[in-house]
């Protein structure tokens, strides 16, 4: 995981590519093991028509599914000492992300619904910098995709891209309210979910 | 008029569901705003193509969820409850739609008065406070015949009326004592004068509307003669206390024993408790004597023998005779009555009347005195219907109308209830005499003791505070929506406040009446406020006093 940083330091490097594509969900390989934004970050790739994406879950895992991981770390002091130690995991371990497609950019405008062509295979992925996630969320239209998403944690997704998202706002409270606002009408008929979503976006 | 045709202000909220005779729904923009929001105020519906003109009826607080009601929110974090609020949950109103301003498709129409709401605005229609252009289109702005009589409620517009229209009709004033009626009915008193569309007569029962009146914190307040020296004229039917008030009246008014009939007796039947044996030996009596001289030679009967002989002449009991004699010489004993002659006190009341001068009649000491003033109101009436009748009906073949007159009665249930309304006269003139130019103005604190045969005549009723149920259903029998309406009467505020509605007004109101008393709210009526001025043109009029 990278902090805010080096966040800003890699936003014009690629962070990853497209490994599964779908028009609702995307798979992305990080080009670096562990080198992966937090849930909730939001990833853009695609060069003419921009894809934008929310990172739902991290995986790490053996890159031959054939073969399983072992136990290493018995008699290391750390697990720093275990890399250290088998520098070959760095290339049989791979991390992984799996995103919820949000919204696309095309000319220039920005649009809350699913790109009519999903990224292509091999799409570099970029992490977007705080100032394009504003103005991605200058309006919140992209929560109701989310919130039709099939994941069954995707309470927690929303939750940390609203608590990542307001901390390098201008004005977190207002934005939150807003978000609040959006999540209240897409929710209006289940009052139990939103004021759970809502007690907990504002902490 | 300046018309923005195409403003849909969404600055209160927007139609979301309901009917014509339900009132539709409105869902409140801003949910902070349902505190200030009340009932009865004006609002303005922006529909597709018309524009209405609405009342506020009912608010009330809706959910998206019913399960917000079983949640505990109270114990979650402002947060929650800032967000839920307007969007889950939300402030409600309900508005009657009463009237159509004009069709945005039509312009002409713009400049025409607005019709009664036969339809309801679309959905999502914009709603916001009715601007005062609104209120203007639909009750006027002041002018000779429109009088400003209060504000809607919480507004700062004027709020007219149509003191032509009004005239045209009997009305009423009513509410529970101490509730502004006297004031009222002074602005509206006002308010035919200033427009010149009819002569009052006033029957000031308690002396408050010809010289100097007192508001409940004892404050003074002027009078119509004050106002208007030249205009009103003050009869008194006791000099000694018009005097004492600081009152030179203009005419004493007297009443000869000779000029009191049968039909004068009738209506004392209840405050004389006659019975209608006696009422028929009145009649006997008048028949017997001749019209002029039956009361004073029956009054002039001494001693039981006297009255014994007449009653076996005119085949009665003595017994009736007797005790009609006693009662009978109770008017007698007023000051007011001369045994010897007639006066003209009528022809004078209707000479000034028809030089457009307004008469109050004070009664001075007996302003208590129901008797009196049953008496003397009735009289006087009556003449002057006899009057109207006749000028109306020789006004046929020279086409010169007599000029309408207005005659305003306190404590009228006295001579409307239902028992002998349709003997007096007051049943009749409310029944029937606006066709010879005499309209009534009735303020009563009883409302269900009048003859519901005369409520129901009624052209426009002003009630202030009413809260006996019998006084309610009084005012309120035969109006449309009378069940809203029974809900704002009741929550008027006794003070300053009354429920208009009626014939010469577009829809029911409510206002909080205009400012009496002060300096400024007599100047507001377009008077110098000189009491220099107001003291020479007092002895011009009446010499020093």
């Amino acid at each position: 995981m990278i902090n805010n940083d080096d966040k800003e330091k890699d936003s014009h490097n690629p962070m990853g590519e497209v490994i599964e594509s779908s028009a609702f969900n995307l798979t992305i390989q990080s080009h670096k093991l562990y080198n992966s934004p937090a849930i909730g970050s939001l990833i853009k790739c695609g060069t003419e028509t921009v894809v934008y994406s929310i990172i739902s879950n991290i995986k790490t895992q053996s890159l031959d599914t054939t073969r399983t991981t072992i136990a290493l770390a018995q008699n290391a002091f750390s697990v720093e000492d275990v890399y250290q130690e088998h520098p070959q995991l760095h290339n049989l371990l791979s991390t992984s992300l799996n995103t919820i497609v949000v919204g696309y950019k095309q000319n220039k405008s920005i649009s809350h619904e699913i790109p009519s062509i999903p990224p292509k295979i091999h799409d570099l992925a970029y992490s977007c910098t705080s100032d394009e996630t504003l103005l991605f969320s200058q309006t919140f239209g992209f929560l109701r995709i989310l919130r039709s998403s099939n994941n069954t944690h995707i309470d927690d997704v929303i939750v940390s891209f609203l608590r990542s998202t307001s901390m390098n706002a201008p004005n977190p409270s207002q934005l939150l309210l807003t978000a609040g606002q959006e999540l209240a009408r897409l929710l209006k008929d289940n009052t139990q979910r939103l004021t759970q979503l809502l007690e907990r976006i504002s902490l | 008029m300046t018309i923005d045709i195409d403003s849909n202000d969404i600055s209160l909220g927007v139609v979301t569901s309901g009917s014509l005779s339900e009132g539709v729904r409105v869902r409140l923009t801003n949910p902070t705003t349902v505190e200030l929001v009340k009932v009865g105020t004006f609002v303005s519906i922006n529909g597709k193509n018309l524009r209405f003109f609405g009342v506020i009826t009912d608010i009330s607080l809706g959910v998206s969820d019913r399960n917000i009601e079983y949640t505990s929110i109270e114990n979650s974090n402002s947060f929650v409850k800032e967000v839920m609020s307007g969007t889950t949950a939300f402030g409600e109103i309900v508005v009657h739609p009463m009237l159509t301003l004009y069709n945005k498709e039509d312009i002409d129409t713009a400049f025409e008065k607005p019709v009664p709401a036969k339809t309801i605005p679309n959905h999502f229609s914009g709603v916001s406070s009715a601007t005062e252009q609104d209120i203007e289109r639909v009750f006027g702005s002041e002018s000779d015949n429109v009088f400003w009589i209060g504000h809607p409620l919480d507004m700062e517009s004027k709020l007219c009326l149509n003191i032509k229209e009004l005239v045209t009709r009997t009305n009423g004033v009513f509410g529970k004592s101490g509730t502004g009626k006297t004031f009222l009915t002074r602005l509206l008193l006002i308010g035919i004068l200033q427009s010149g569309s009819a002569s009052n007569l006033i029957f000031d029962m308690a002396n408050e509307y010809g010289w100097r009146g007192f508001s409940e914190n004892v404050n003074e307040v002027k009078g119509l003669k004050q106002l208007f020296p030249s205009k009103v004229a003050v009869f008194s039917m006791d000099e000694k206390n018009s005097k004492k008030r600081g009152l030179t009246p203009d005419y004493i008014v007297k009443i000869g024993l000779e000029e009191i009939e049968y039909g004068d007796i009738t209506i004392l039947k209840e405050l004389l408790n006659l019975t209608d044996l006696a009422l028929d030996a009145v009649y006997v009596l008048e028949h017997h004597y001749g019209k002029k001289n039956w009361l004073k030679m029956f009054l002039a009967l001494q001693g039981r023998d006297s009255i014994s002989s007449i009653a076996e002449k005119l085949n009665f009991h003595e017994g009736t005779l007797i005790s009609l004699h006693n009662r009978l010489s109770r008017i007698d004993r007023f000051n007011f009555i001369d045994k010897n002659q007639s006066h003209q006190s009528v022809e004078k009341i209707l000479e000034y009347l028809e030089r457009g001068i307004h008469v109050v009649l004070e009664f001075g000491r007996y302003e208590h005195n129901a008797l009196a003033y049953i008496l003397v109101t009735n009289l006087i009436t009556r003449r002057i219907h006899q009057k109207y009748v006749e000028l109306t009906e020789t006004s046929f073949t020279q086409n010169k109308k007599p000029k309408p007159i207005v005659i305003t009665i306190e404590e009228a249930h006295r001579f409307l209830t239902p028992s002998i309304a349709p003997k007096t006269i007051f049943g009749t003139i409310a029944r029937e005499m606006r066709k010879y130019n005499v309209t009534l103005l009735i303020v009563d604190q009883r409302p269900s003791s009048i003859d519901g045969e005369i409520m129901s005549q009624i052209g426009t009723k002003f009630a202030c505070l009413l809260d006996n149920d019998k006084d309610v259903d009084a005012v309120l029998t035969g109006v449309h929506g009378s069940r809203k309406l029974r809900s704002v009467l009741a929550s008027l505020e006794s003070k300053q406040q009354a429920l208009i509605f009626g014939h010469s007004i577009p829809m029911p109101v409510v206002i909080k009446t205009r400012e009496y008393g002060t300096p400024e709210s007599y100047a507001s009526f377009g008077l110098t406020n000189n009491q220099g001025q107001i003291e020479i043109d007092k002895q011009d009029l009446f010499g020093e006093t």
